[in-house]
């Protein structure tokens, strides 16, 4: 991904993230506590369950209309996250072969189902994970965090870092530019230029961060970054909370799918 | 080198974020301890970023027509010591995971350890600051390829570990190793030499900025790190240890309950409801009790058939559910525009 795509694409959640809509609404600590619930359930599944995870399509099938976030901007996103998870899925397939049943004369082996496990565990936690960013501006997760017991200096730099990585990548898109227009062979830096062309970068990043700290401290800054309090949760969304999470954890171990198809199968 | 959540089992995915959760609280406390909290926290914060930008540049690599780009550990810790090196970058991989996917939630704590700790604390502290003495051109350069290769190394065994303890995949250890290995060598030197040639560029016109980093190793003289290491591999072995043990002793937690309240794990249900009930279940469980059905020959379609139509129709309902809640809200946003 370009620099300048980068910055594009995180402007773009964060747009996501400042619209309105029922999700949008909901307590962060409430988003959070949800989001982690799913992800590790999803990833408790046994490798070879493939139907008791079917279930699980529901939550970001249900959020994302709900909250007006769209295929399209979250597409791309999701296939960043397949290549590591490609291999060891495909690894599967390889190795795995013995067969577990048939589907007409399609013989269906246990890798298959093992690749099928990974993939819908990858697509599932990503979904979820970009879910909870594209409807929950980052300074509220910062804030939640501290709230959570992590450290001020901890979520400080989070929320610092994530400041100014649009700077910086500006900063960085402009030397790029200047560097490819002088030498408009090669697709990148040459790699004899890549320690300059870094160290000008931390030049400019340390020469940014003074000015920041200058700037900061005009206007009383201490060590503690004050923001904005957050509203308590409601009775209604911790119920919601609850119940939601409950509802995850039990399909875990009940396999709902299951049931539809033997339903299915009977009528 | 981001792993993601799929490839790793819950029990390895906690036991490392604890271990990197300790790491950099330990951090952050000899940080406040120096009371450098408040000073390094917008140069952290703006070193952050720049890992994050350096990480975008493309470089080309010199005969092979392929391009890189480099992982920041070392850098990162020559220029800000190694405990606020481990902080930034354990903020850059959440804003990495969230962002853009890459590396999982549940893995952050295993990203953070296999980039961060190893790099930026291990290899920064044992192979960079002994070779660097003096910050002469050629130590500079032998210090940074020695401690980014060693660091990847061991990141990337690190990787092959995880991997492996999680069984999620069925990669063989040898070849997973084989595969790893060689890349990341080839991956350290390149990054190595980049490393080196941006931190003597950095010493040659701003000295100050290594040798103020050089003092605020934060890794206090008292306490030998042989301790630290050893504590966290103890913790590592603990964490990992009982989540293990929790998830094999009971690998299904409904039926440990049931158990605690029912005294017997399977409920015996009696009458012909549950008898029908029962054997339609059995005949077409997909994976009962995660193993497959079917051994008998002749059987097993019928037994994967509900598995297989059952998840279909689950998908296609939850995503026409979906569907009709998308029309229903963007037809209410037409009567809210008219």
């Amino acid at each position: 991904m370009s620099l300048y795509r980068s910055a594009a694409s995180i402007d773009d959640l964060e747009r996501m993230a400042a619209a309105a809509s029922p999700v949008h609404a909901l307590h962060p600590g409430v988003k959070i506590i949800v989001t982690f619930v799913y992800v590790v359930t999803v990833i408790s599944f046994p490798q070879a369950s493939v139907s008791g995870m079917a279930v699980f399509v529901l939550y970001p099938a249900l959020l994302m209309p709900l909250s007006g976030t769209g295929w399209r901007s979250l597409l791309p996103r999701l296939c960043a996250a397949l290549p590591f998870a490609l291999m060891g899925a495909l690894s599967n397939l390889v190795m795995f072969r013995e067969t577990v049943f048939c589907v007409g004369s399609f013989a269906v082996s246990r890798g298959f189902v093992s690749f099928i496990s990974i993939m819908m565990k990858t697509l599932l936690s990503v979904f979820a994970v970009l879910l909870l960013i594209a409807t929950t501006p980052f300074t509220a997760i910062s804030y939640q965090l501290t709230r959570m017991g992590v450290p001020k200096i901890a979520a400080l730099q989070l929320l610092m870092t994530y400041r100014y990585i649009g700077t910086l990548l500006h900063e960085a898109g402009s030397m790029f530019t200047a560097y490819t227009l002088r030498s408009p062979v090669g697709r990148g830096v040459f790699m004899r230029d890549m320690g300059t062309f870094l160290g000008q970068l931390v030049f400019r990043s340390f020469d940014r961060a003074a000015r920041v700290y200058a700037a900061m401290r005009c206007r009383g800054f201490d060590g503690v970054y004050r923001s904005a309090q957050s509203r308590p949760v409601r009775l209604t969304e911790a119920a919601c909370a609850a119940l939601v999470c409950a509802l995850i954890i039990a399909s875990r171990f009940f396999n709902v799918s299951r049931c539809i198809g033997a339903l299915a199968g009977k009528l | 080198m981001h792993m993601a959540d799929a490839l790793i089992s819950p029990a390895v995915g906690g036991a490392m974020t604890v271990v990197s959760a300790a790491a950099l609280g330990y951090g952050i406390h000899r940080m406040g301890k120096e009371g450098l909290s408040e000073k390094k926290a917008p140069l952290m914060g703006v070193m952050g970023a720049f890992v994050f930008a350096a990480q975008m540049i493309n470089f080309t690599i010199p005969g092979t027509g392929s391009s890189g780009h480099i992982g920041g550990g070392i850098l990162l810790a020559a220029l800000l010591g190694p405990f606020p090196a481990l902080l930034t970058l354990a903020s850059v991989l959440l804003i990495q995971c969230l962002f853009f996917a890459d590396g999982g939630l549940l893995a952050w704590g295993c990203n953070v350890f296999n980039m961060g700790f190893i790099a930026c604390v291990l290899a920064y502290t044992f192979v960079f600051k002994p070779l660097v003495k003096g910050m002469a051109k050629k130590r500079i350069t032998l210090a940074s390829v020695a401690a980014v290769v060693i660091g990847l190394q061991l990141g990337a065994f690190a990787v092959v570990l995880e991997t492996m303890i999680s069984g999620v995949t069925a990669l063989p250890f040898g070849a997973f190793v084989l595969l790893m290995q060689p890349i990341h060598l080839a991956i350290g030197v390149v990054e190595g030499l980049i490393t080196a040639a941006a931190l003597c560029y950095v010493q040659a016109l701003r000295p100050e900025i290594l040798e103020s980093a050089a003092d605020n190793s934060l890794v206090p003289a008292t306490v030998p790190l042989k301790k630290i290491i050893i504590s966290f591999l103890v913790l590592t072995a603990l964490t990992g240890g009982l989540l293990s043990i929790f998830a094999s002793a009971y690998p299904d937690g409904l039926e440990w309950s049931l158990e605690g309240v029912a005294g017997t794990a399977e409920f015996e249900q009696e009458g012909p409801a549950y008898a029908a009930a029962g054997a339609a279940v059995e005949k077409t469980a997909f994976m009962p009790d995660y193993g497959f059905a079917g051994d008998e020959e002749g059987s097993a379609l019928g037994t994967a058939s509900a598995g297989i139509v059952g998840s279909l129709i689950t998908i296609a309902l939850a995503g026409g559910l979906g569907f009709v809640i998308h029309l229903t809200r963007r037809k209410k946003a037409g009567a809210h525009a008219a």
